[in-house]
């Protein structure tokens, strides 16, 4: 009766009344994601964010055929690029909890404890992002350049959309995003939700984490980006989500990838 | 095509209705578990233990805002499978499934909360086994007494479809309960009980598609009531797609906006005694006025409550000054609304129900209302859904109550207590259909922890 529409995103257009009666829960995610987006928008004005990441500027091919090295890399906006890309994505999806968290805590409490969430949520990803930081911006630095560089960004791709439409998958997201079951009130309140922000940011990781990688290998580019946090945000809007859609997206972001090739 | 016309089941034309309908669940039940128009296959669409079929199995939406456009969508399948085996046993072209109206007045309608006759014995006149027939609770004439506590339609009282000042007549996303899912939806199920009483098996009895007929009736009449009130119009419930098959067992997509006109659900219907209902146009008065500030949380329990035994008892820490920017800062004597939220409740199995009673401690008894249970043991489950293993949530409005319970400005307690009785539900009458004897044993036990019992004012 209608065609796919899973990847909707699911803000209400009347989301700036919700603002004004839930301020805790819209603040951390949603400014520190604006500020991301931003930045990001900013620095890649050309899109290419993995040129920002090499000292010498964009790399070629021939500075690769005579091997890179770790000094080439500009190692500050390596990182800073990391964080920007980890607050662009991952910030809006710990919303809803922010919001629970919120509507279940004292008005007094509400700012500390959402920010204590946050901080233990972004400190899963901001851990992750330090892990892969290094191995990301050599694979997005190098393998656009290659001969079979297109091809190994669309098989990236193509893996990622697989990975969507696993039952693995699906049992991981099931997990993600628990809603807190103990109260947020109290002594150790602001420990308790700083604990679930932990909690939550981990469970998120593992369905989350690899699609992420998968489509990085293919480089560091404003377009996977923005595909993979609309996926990301449809799917966490949804209790079932059909995955479909997101491999579609996934798929033609791969033959977008392959394109260069022609 | 002709619009099909639902008729209630106590009435000349239900009664017809509820013939074929028997002839045809005759056919579906002959049909095999793959066929996605046997009985067997359409109950598992809504539950099923088994994962055999994650695209279409164990689908149904339950405590959101989901519920009433997933479970028209499931009826219209339905509907139009039913038909199909009607038209080819040589029935009416145009037939409708009929609704049973345990809502209607008793004044004018004695038998309307006794389950219809057809669907009580084992066998029929002539001696074979009655497919209508089901794992049920113990009951007398039909009476699973249904109270006018069970089947209030106080729902309909809701002006508005999402969580406002209360529930909202629908509900909100996962896992805020519309006020019509829980009474009388819930509660019908667990006092019919048996295969009705657990979401896993609810879809083998054949009483559950004119109960959920009666549910999607009154979703009609409340819009009937409330012609300006508009659906919600986000994303995340206009767009969530889903996937049903139609009357031939083809798959089709649809989404909670398809379902807002009866007439345009696949074959089309309506219902005999509500006019069709017409989405009221977008307005820009909603971005002015925006949905009621949510209410401040003014007490808490401590730790989580187990419920054992026949009755538990929890303690609530009461904080108004906490609640700062609620009622206390503008200086009202009183608060404007007073909630009980029952959150997180998880469970396993399908417990009883419990009714809820406030009361200051060592005083008189106040109810508050009824903590239901059906589908516990899939919201608690973290395996199912995304963000699901939390638990299912209770909201009781005790505003009426606020006064007895000293919650006012000028003398606030420091402490309430909240009794949970549990319900006494009979035994059950029969652990098989007569038409199914090889059919899942009925869930009768389970367990229940009330997460924590929050207090909200505004």
């Amino acid at each position: 009766m209608i065609g796919e529409s899973s990847l909707a995103v699911g803000f209400s257009i009347a989301g700036p009344v919700w603002m004004r009666h839930a301020p805790a829960a819209f603040s951390f995610p949603i400014v520190s994601a604006i500020a991301a987006w931003a930045g990001l928008l900013a620095l890649g004005s050309g899109g290419d964010l993995a040129a920002l990441c090499f000292s010498e500027g964009t790399p070629t091919a021939d500075i690769i055929a005579l091997g890179l090295r770790v000094a080439d890399f500009d190692w500050f906006w390596v990182g800073i690029i990391q964080l920007l890309m980890i607050f662009a994505m991952m910030a809006p999806l710990s919303m809803t909890a922010s919001i629970t968290l919120s509507a279940r805590s004292y008005p007094a409490d509400q700012l500390p404890l959402v920010a204590a969430f946050f901080a233990g949520y972004m400190a899963i990803w901001i851990g992750f992002g330090a892990l892969v930081a290094a191995p990301l911006a050599l694979f997005g630095t190098i393998l656009p350049l290659l001969p079979a560089g297109p091809v190994i960004g669309a098989l990236g791709c193509l893996l990622a959309a697989l990975w969507h439409l696993s039952p693995l998958r699906s049992r991981l997201l099931a997990r993600a995003h628990p809603r807190l079951l103990t109260s947020p009130t109290g002594d150790r309140a602001a420990a308790k939700s700083g604990t679930w922000g932990l909690v939550s940011g981990w469970h998120c990781l593992a369905p989350c984490a690899p699609t992420m990688l998968l489509v990085s290998i293919g480089g560091h580019d404003l377009t996977a980006l923005l595909v993979t946090s609309a996926i990301l945000w449809a799917e966490r809007t949804r209790r079932r989500p059909r995955q479909i859609g997101a491999a579609i997206l996934l798929c033609a972001l791969g033959l977008l990838r392959l394109s260069a090739l022609v | 095509m002709t619009i099909r016309i639902r008729r209630n089941v106590n009435t000349t034309a239900g009664a017809t209705a509820l013939e074929w309908y028997a002839r045809a669940v005759e056919v579906m039940l002959q049909r095999g578990p793959d066929d996605p128009t046997s009985w067997t296959y359409r109950a598992a669409v809504h539950g099923t233990g088994a994962t055999t079929n994650p695209r279409f199995w164990d689908r149904c939406e339950h405590s959101s805002w989901q519920f009433l456009p997933w479970h028209r969508a499931y009826l219209a399948s339905f509907e139009a499978m039913v038909a199909e085996a009607v038209a080819g046993l040589n029935g009416p072209q145009e037939w409708a499934l009929p609704y049973w109206d345990y809502t209607a007045d008793l004044a004018t309608h004695p038998d309307a909360r006794r389950l219809p006759a057809a669907f009580r014995d084992r066998q029929t006149p002539d001696g074979r086994p009655n497919v209508l027939h089901s794992a049920r609770s113990t009951h007398s004439n039909g009476d699973f007494g249904l109270t006018d506590d069970v089947v209030s339609v106080r729902a309909l009282e809701d002006t508005s479809f999402e969580p406002s000042r209360g529930e909202g007549f629908g509900g909100g996303p996962f896992p805020a309960r519309g006020a019509i899912e829980g009474t009388p939806h819930n509660q019908i199920h667990r006092r019919i009980g048996g295969y009705m009483g657990a979401v896993d098996t609810a879809g083998l009895d054949p009483i559950f598609w004119l109960h959920h007929c009666n549910i999607d009736r009154l979703w009609e009449q409340w819009r009937a009531l409330n012609p300006h009130v508009r659906h919600p119009d986000t994303a995340e419930w206009t767009t969530a797609s889903y996937e049903m098959h139609d009357g031939f067992g083809r798959a089709f997509l649809f989404a909670a906006r398809d379902m807002l006109s009866t007439e345009e659900v696949l074959h089309g219907y309506r219902y005999d005694d509500v006019p069709v209902a017409v989405e009221p146009p977008l307005t820009m008065g909603f971005m002015v006025e925006g949905p009621t500030s949510p209410p401040d949380l003014a007490g808490t329990s401590v730790g989580s409550i187990p419920l054992e035994g026949d009755v538990t008892t929890a303690s609530v820490e009461v904080n108004l000054g906490q609640a700062g920017v609620g009622f206390v800062s503008r200086r009202r004597p009183d608060p404007e609304q007073v909630l009980l939220k029952l959150e997180n409740v998880t469970g396993w199995g399908a417990p009883n129900d419990y009714q809820v009673y406030v009361h200051v401690p060592g005083g008189e008894r106040h109810r508050a209302g009824v903590l239901t249970t059906f589908g516990i043991e899939r919201a608690s489950d973290p395996q199912r859904d995304h963000g699901g293993g939390s638990g299912l949530t209770e909201v009781l409005d005790i505003t009426h109550l606020a006064s007895v319970l000293g919650l006012t400005i000028d003398a606030p307690t420091p402490t309430f207590e909240v009794d949970f009785d549990r319900d006494a539900l009979p035994p059950l009458a029969d652990e098989r259909p007569a038409a199914m004897p090889d059919g899942p044993p009925p869930v009768t036990e389970g367990s229940v922890t009330v997460g924590r019992i929050g207090l909200y004012v505004r």
